[in-house]
């Protein structure tokens, strides 16, 4: 986090918002682990890496709208939980046991979608959320 | 019961992930997103170190899986890498944001390898 708010002091409700938002994201990233079936040449994490990084582009183009709680328990709770990297990189082990080839355009497909999804989310929160004039 | 269970603990370790992520991110204030890596990093090695001890990426049953991947998962994140990055090439420059990406991947790689070295 770049842009932390300073004036915003760390609570216990803060470290609340964080928990449940990291426990509800991870829960999701189980759920849809388990249930879809991924193509073989590519990581197991893609999908919900790359809908975090479309929340996450979202939520930060609104950051400024909503209260620092909400905005944690959304971007670093819920989106942090979502995606993960630690199991990216342990798929892209998987996929090197094989192919080294096969991981290395795996892990640049991965990482080019997964901005452009944080782009996209960006640029609809903007067009959604237009900033106010005061702002 | 038992099923709802290892949901609890896989839930557990995310949110308890997330909380300890933030709060290192609270404790390393730098203009540049060194939290961040440092997260991915430690994430990796933890779970080279946990995947090297089950024995294998291929081979791992549910049930050993939930605790450590429900943590490893909330601890490290992708999406706040990729927004960092872009905001690296927003603020500074490009080759601030490549060198997030390839440092980022480089080592948590690297990280994760050794980790299974170790309980080789």
């Amino acid at each position: 986090m770049t842009q932390k708010p300073t004036h915003v002091r760390t609570t216990a409700l803060m470290f609340g918002a964080v928990f449940i938002g990291g426990a509800v994201g991870s829960l999701l990233r189980e759920l849809f682990s388990v249930s879809i079936p991924h193509a073989g040449f590519l990581t197991q994490t893609f999908g919900i890496n790359i809908v975090a990084c479309f929340i996450l582009g979202w939520l930060y183009s609104v950051r400024n709208r909503v209260h620092a709680h909400v905005l944690h328990l959304g971007t670093v709770g819920f989106c942090g939980g979502l995606s993960t990297f630690s199991s990216f990189v342990s798929e892209l082990e998987r996929l090197a046991l094989s192919n080294i080839w096969v991981a290395a355009s795996a892990a640049a497909l991965e990482i080019a979608v997964g901005l452009a999804a944080a782009i996209l989310g960006e640029a609809i929160g903007r067009r959604f959320h237009p900033p106010r004039a005061t702002e | 019961m038992n099923e709802l269970f290892l949901h609890a603990m896989f839930g557990l370790g995310g949110g308890l992930g997330a909380v300890l992520r933030h709060w290192i991110a609270l404790r390393i204030v730098h203009d540049l997103p060194f939290s961040t890596l440092i997260v991915n990093i430690l994430g990796s090695l933890l779970l080279g170190l946990w995947i090297g001890y089950l024995g294998g990426s291929i081979e791992i049953g549910e049930e050993q899986k939930r605790l450590v991947f429900g943590f490893c998962g909330g601890f490290t994140t992708f999406s706040s890498f990729a927004y960092q990055s872009l905001e690296l090439r927003r603020e500074r420059t490009v080759a601030l944001a490549a060198g997030n990406i390839l440092l980022s991947l480089g080592l948590c790689w690297a990280a994760l390898a050794f980790g299974l070295f170790l309980m080789r």
